[in-house]
């Protein structure tokens, strides 16, 4: 631009033509960007680069909080970003380690519970051995809604991480067919949770209403930029988890 | 100002910078400031505030025009047009109460037309009685002053702006016991007394150059520059003013590339930061001395790029409408002494304390009758220049200390070098250009400042005191 703006056409009286062009060449580059994002659609793929376990330890929760800025943790529903902040995400399995996978609702979750309270926190701190010596390691996967349709998309994703044991909680608030799809995570991932519907021959309707499909203007940027903020803005609250260790405000 | 804010104020500035009427460019200054005074006052709960805080600020600026203005260097008429362009301005501000929700130009319903015309008619009165009592004496521009400066202490006291918090609401009829501080968040005043100070010295010392009212509201309220600076002075701004350019493709490119920049260091760099910046809700609970410098570090960075960011949309869209705003940074962080830094980081509210503080205090101890060494003179006049500059900011505890904490930095650094130059002639020469001094000055001085803004980010000494001991691993 410095030798540009020597030149007469750029010192010559401001035309609004000048500014139309301008104008015009960046709207055409954000339409091309937004049109090769959709066509990528890399959300998932985006959701898997993370911080965690990388650069500040992984969350020992699913990331769920209605307070940000007090409990340094949000709301997202992108799974494989959820999974990849949790400290399920960090390593292989060890030989000595027997892993116990912990699903169910809030009460597993530890909705106004501090960290060393939740199930998986007493039964770590434990330092519990099997018969033949292997050291019991629980990962708190529960999430704070009703739903068994929820914890099963829950499971099959921490299925690949090698668990020995599964202990699932159900109440019977979490069983009715009707409440099924009422869970943000199961409506904002149609795919696999129609997948699971088809695999298990679930009595859901796979068409349900309830379900968030993406249109081509919902997979731009312009479309998902709510979600993107979320996976920028998940990060930065690592730091504050790693550096505080508060992960959920309790009042 | 919010992005909206931003995307209306560039498209006016470019209408304006674009017109061929110089005139009219005057004209379209001066209306987009009026209205965007009322367009980015935030709203407060003590009923009608928006309006009315706007309002004073206008009316204090004409106060102060009338107390300043030459005589005989305009023509009258002009003059009371202009005038009568503001009140028709306010006027139509307050017309808007007419319109449904939403169209209003202030936050909330503006007040009955009655009550701004009875304020205006005593406005009025008021510039009145300032031009007789100019005639005489230089009492109006003390009193105009005082005003300014006990307008200032109230709204940066917590105690004082709770106090008028509540006579306030006693006046509204809302209930007193709900007042706070908050209620009286008079946006942009920090800047507007300021420059209403400037211009008052400047009259003082016959500096200031004969402005009309037209051109010396617009110097106080425009519109880019109103929210965060930058300062400038009434003679160079009135320089741009009058030069009546039409603004070229390249102050459209330059200007567009600073609001662009601008914009992304405040909200995606700043904003993303602030979410790890120290405050006062995370500093008791980081577990490490290494995280409460992480912490610290971010702060360091958010409020340089926050602060910095505004100058650059102020100073971009200041382009777009032909005005050159003067630059407010310059690379702060990579300076070598505290003294660099502070002829770099927020450059015209300290050119301006150095102009109408530093400078007269100093001359004043020189001329004393009671003789200072000149170590001493120095010592008080930074020290005081510097904790003024940290009350400036708020009338607490922290921010004083804070600019003491800077004062005791730039006399230090001044020692330092009288000094090194007292042994100039035993020093190699290649000692002052050597880069590994010059990198750990930096470093030096950096850090110097990152743990002066322990006071600036928290709001109580003891919890400054105990992370900055928890810094330190105590």
């Amino acid at each position: 631009m410095v030798n540009r703006v020597g030149s007469t056409y750029f010192n010559r009286p401001f035309v609004w033509r000048t500014v139309g062009i301008v104008l015009l060449r960046a709207l055409v580059l954000f339409v091309v960007l937004n049109l090769v994002y959709a066509l990528l659609n890399p959300l998932a793929f985006l959701g898997q680069i993370s911080l965690y376990n990388l650069l500040y330890p992984g969350r020992s929760r699913l990331p769920y909080g209605s307070d940000p800025k007090r409990s340094y943790n949000l709301t997202i529903t992108q799974l494989e970003a959820m999974l990849a902040s949790h400290e399920i995400h960090r390593t292989s399995k060890t030989g000595d380690e027997y892993r116990v996978l912990i699903l169910g609702d809030s009460s597993v979750w530890g909705f106004l519970l501090k960290p060393d309270q939740t199930l998986s926190a007493r039964i770590n701190s434990s330092d519990y051995r099997t018969s033949s010596g292997r050291r019991v390691r629980a990962f708190n996967l529960g999430y704070p809604t009703m739903s068994i349709i929820k914890d099963l998309l829950l499971l099959e994703r921490g299925l690949r991480y090698q668990p020995d044991l599964i202990i699932w909680f159900v109440t019977l608030e979490s069983l009715p067919t009707w409440k099924q799809l009422d869970s943000p995570i199961t409506q904002r991932n149609p795919g696999p949770t129609r997948g699971l519907i088809q695999r298990h021959d679930i009595r859901l309707d796979p068409q349900d209403e309830k379900f968030l499909d993406l249109s081509f203007w919902d997979r731009t940027i312009i479309g998902q930029r709510r979600q993107l903020a979320d996976l920028v803005r998940l990060q930065l609250y690592g730091a504050m988890w790693a550096s505080t260790s508060v992960y959920h405000h309790i009042p | 100002m919010s992005l909206i804010h931003v995307s209306v104020f560039s498209l006016v500035a470019t209408l304006i910078g674009t017109s061929r009427n110089s005139r009219w460019r005057g004209w379209g200054l001066l209306t987009g400031s009026v209205l965007a005074i009322y367009w980015l006052q935030p709203a407060t709960p003590v009923r009608h505030f928006d309006f009315w805080l706007p309002t004073i600020a206008l009316a204090l600026t004409i106060f102060v025009w009338v107390a300043t203005h030459r005589k005989r260097s305009f023509d009258i008429r002009s003059e009371i047009f202009t005038a009568l362009v503001i009140a028709a301005l306010v006027l139509g501000v307050g017309f808007t109460r007419y319109l449904t929700i939403g169209w209003h130009l202030t936050q909330t319903r503006p007040p009955s037309t009655l009550n701004i015309l009875v304020a205006l008619i005593g406005f009025g009165l008021i510039s009145f009685l300032l031009l007789r009592i100019r005639r005489e004496s230089r009492l109006g521009l003390w009193l105009l002053a005082f005003l300014i400066l006990g307008l200032f202490i109230i709204i940066k006291s917590d105690q004082l702006a709770t106090w008028a918090s509540r006579a306030a609401r006693v006046w509204t009829g809302q209930f007193p016991e709900l007042a706070s501080s908050a209620d009286v968040s008079w946006l942009g005043f920090s800047y507007l007394a300021l420059r209403l100070l400037h211009t008052l010295r400047d009259q003082t010392t016959g500096r200031l150059p004969a402005l009309s009212l037209q051109e010396y509201v617009t110097y106080v309220i425009f519109f880019p520059a109103l929210t965060a600076g930058p300062i400038d002075r009434a003679d160079r701004f009135v320089r741009d003013l009058r030069a009546a350019r039409r603004i070229t493709a390249v102050h459209v490119v330059e200007g567009g590339t600073r609001i662009v920049f601008g914009l992304f260091k405040k909200f995606v760099l700043a904003d993303s930061l602030a979410i790890i910046a120290l405050n006062s809700a995370n500093a008791l609970q980081v577990k490490s001395s290494l995280w409460l410098w992480i912490l610290l570090y971010a702060y360091a960075a958010q409020i340089y790029l926050d602060f910095s960011g505004y100058t650059d949309v102020a100073v971009g869209i200041g382009r777009l409408a032909g005005i050159e705003l003067p630059e407010n940074f310059d690379r702060p962080y990579l300076k070598p002494n505290i003294v660099a830094f502070w002829n770099s980081w927020h450059i015209t509210m300290a050119k301006w304390f150095r102009a109408y503080f530093f400078n007269p205090l100093t001359r004043f101890f020189l001329r004393s009758k009671h003789k200072l060494s000149p170590w001493m003179v120095i010592f008080l006049a930074q020290l005081s220049t510097m904790a003024l500059i940290g009350l400036w900011h708020g009338v607490t505890w922290n921010f004083l200390v804070w600019g003491i904490w800077h004062g005791l930095g730039l006399y230090i650094h001044n020692r330092w070098v009288a000094f090194l130059k007292a042994r100039s002639h035993v020093l190699p020469p290649s000692l002052y250009s050597n880069r590994g001094l010059k990198a750990a000055s930096v470093l030096l001085t950096f850090h110097f400042v990152t743990i002066g803004w322990v006071w600036f980010a928290l709001p109580e000494i003891g919890l400054s005191m105990t992370v900055l001991g928890r810094l330190f691993g105590m």
